[in-house]
């Protein structure tokens, strides 16, 4: 026996954890984890130039302006772009604003003409802006920008095949397309394809559409965050947004089931809306949320999905967060569009 | 480039490629704490005990969650860089580490040990070491050695990395590794009153003999 031998020998009598020990651990990573699923499951989106605002949304645009232009009491502002610092609406106005809006959204979405769905192995070119907080990382395929703060607003080229089982990248200037194991059905944010079937099978009717939202929030998960989330949050409307901002990045949902999901979401007791605000690129947008921390970025104008955005709910910092009410993510496509191949813009 | 690791039918995907998967799908991580978690426990909790080893595992993988992106994929494996994390996490505890090898030599008992099997642990360990003497010798040798000599020789005895996966690591050449070892073995030699040094066979990229 060696020196070294006897080193290893010493406290060599310590086990190995079992599962019970390390469960805590497992938790915890799986709770950060199942946080960044929730806004970085981020799938490429199709070309929405399709979608052309019609004479009734535009009339529907103007009336919503009309009745009101705020934000609720409930949306955290602090990290809010300057032109979205208005006063509050008052609860009642919110509620009939809101309503005017997801309503104008929905008749917006039955307008866009019907496509067959793509085939799971059609791929999807996306430009996405993205900021978030504290993160420095650069994953492949992506470059700084100028955003908020400095090396933390990134804009990536990425490919993603319409099943979500593969996706591609340039690194170091080299194509790099991944493969993967499919992800099980629930698991909404696995691809665009995953999201346009799950809203596809949602009912039209917005009580029993809420209702199989609710069950499916729950299904997903969800339910971890929603001591996080605050009081007054609503699973089941962070659950529909995020159904949207997932399809919105291959073809969207089917035009159909896009507008009972709008037309649902107007339903549901704790809606703000906030107007005059920017997305991360400095496009307009309307946000709409559910009394929780994430915000649905739309367009103006086209009410098409454009963003996402999603504050700090929290008692304080944690995981890395910034303080109550800051931004830590907030996300927009600049261009989607369904391409013959990976690596083709 | 590097060829990228992937994810093949009938195999274990490598852990590069649980890595590239959680960037898009975070929760894939957790294949990589399942796999690693126990030994990198085991591993920590050797050097400070239980309790320290459970948040050392934790904010080891969290921080690693973290910077996954920074991960390069042309690395397989993901040992040299998980116990890269952690040994910054446990040089963090270093005054405790020392202070429980101190006791460890001043007292006879393991503080690390220290649980209601403790004693059967160590009367079983005396078994296999020459006597409970030399394991107090050792504990002190260990306590007197420079960090970044007690991560290396441990990294190498405890946790069964290679001089290039140490390296790797710990962010240092791989010519460091092997000087460290060496002065970190020759001090617990000569703690130990001149211990009998065994020839050393020492390839690159395989495990210290």
């Amino acid at each position: 026996m060696n020196d070294l031998d006897l080193v290893r020998e010493l406290r060599a009598e310590v086990p190995v954890p079992g599962t019970a020990r390390l469960a805590s651990g497992r938790s915890a990573l799986l709770e950060a984890a199942h946080e960044q699923a929730r806004f970085a499951g981020r799938p490429a989106r199709a070309n929405r130039t399709a979608i052309k605002l019609s004479a009734t949304a535009a009339a529907v645009v103007v009336v919503a302006g009309l009745a009101g232009y705020g934000i609720a009491a409930g949306v955290r502002r602090s990290a809010a772009p300057a032109a979205s610092r208005t006063a509050p609406t008052a609860a009642p106005q919110q509620a009939t604003l809101a309503a005017r809006i997801l309503r104008a959204a929905s008749v917006a979405a039955e307008r866009v003409p019907v496509k067959a769905e793509p085939s799971p192995h059609q791929w999807i070119y996306s430009q996405m802006v993205t900021y978030e907080y504290n993160q420095g990382n650069l994953p492949p395929g992506c470059a700084f920008v100028r955003g908020p703060k400095p090396g933390q607003t990134q804009k990536c080229d990425a490919w993603t095949r319409f099943d979500g089982n593969a996706n591609a990248f340039f690194q170091r200037g080299h194509l790099v397309v991944w493969t993967t194991s499919p992800a099980p059905p629930e698991y909404v944010v696995n691809g665009p394809k995953a999201a346009y079937d799950a809203m596809a099978s949602l009912p039209k009717n917005p009580r029993a559409l809420l209702a199989a939202a609710g069950k499916a929030a729950k299904a997903y998960g969800l339910g971890i965050l929603e001591g996080l989330a605050g009081r007054g949050s609503s699973l089941t409307g962070d659950y529909l947004a995020m159904l949207l901002w997932n399809a919105a990045g291959g073809v969207g949902g089917p035009p159909q089931a896009e507008a009972a999901v709008f037309h649902a979401m107007a339903t549901l007791p704790r809606v703000n809306i906030q107007q005059g605000i920017t997305d991360i690129t400095g496009a307009q947008a309307i946000g709409v949320s559910f009394g929780g921390f994430k915000q649905l970025l739309l367009d103006p104008v086209s009410y098409q999905v454009i963003g996402l955005r999603a504050f700090n709910p929290g008692r304080g910092p944690m995981l890395g967060w910034p303080k109550h009410g800051g931004l830590i993510v907030s996300e927009a496509y600049t261009q989607v569009r369904e391409v013959s191949g990976p690596g083709i813009r | 480039m590097p060829a990228m690791p992937a994810e093949r039918s009938g195999q274990l995907p490598s852990d590069a490629a649980i890595i590239e998967r959680s960037w898009r799908d975070p929760e894939a991580f957790a294949g990589l704490y399942d796999r690693h978690a126990g030994l990198l426990h085991r591993y920590a909790a050797r050097r400070l005990g239980d309790g320290a080893a459970d948040d050392v595992v934790a904010d080891t993988f969290f921080d690693a969650f973290r910077r996954r992106h920074r991960y390069d994929l042309s690395f397989d494996d993901a040992r040299p860089w998980l116990y890269g994390i952690a040994a910054n996490l446990i040089g963090k505890h270093s005054r405790a580490e020392v202070r429980m090898l101190r006791a460890y030599a001043r007292s006879g008992a393991d503080p690390v040990l220290a649980g209601p099997d403790s004693a059967s642990q160590m009367d079983e360990a005396d078994s296999r070491v020459s006597s409970a003497a030399v394991r107090r010798e050792l504990a002190a040798a260990l306590a007197a050695l420079p960090a970044g000599e007690r991560d290396v020789l441990l990294m190498a005895a405890w946790a069964d990395l290679s001089y290039a996966e140490i390296a790797a690591a710990l962010r240092i050449p791989v010519g460091t590794v092997r000087s460290r070892l060496h002065r970190a073995r020759t001090r617990i030699r000569t703690a130990l009153g001149g211990f009998d040094p065994t020839a050393e066979r020492e390839v690159h990229g395989e495990p210290v003999q």
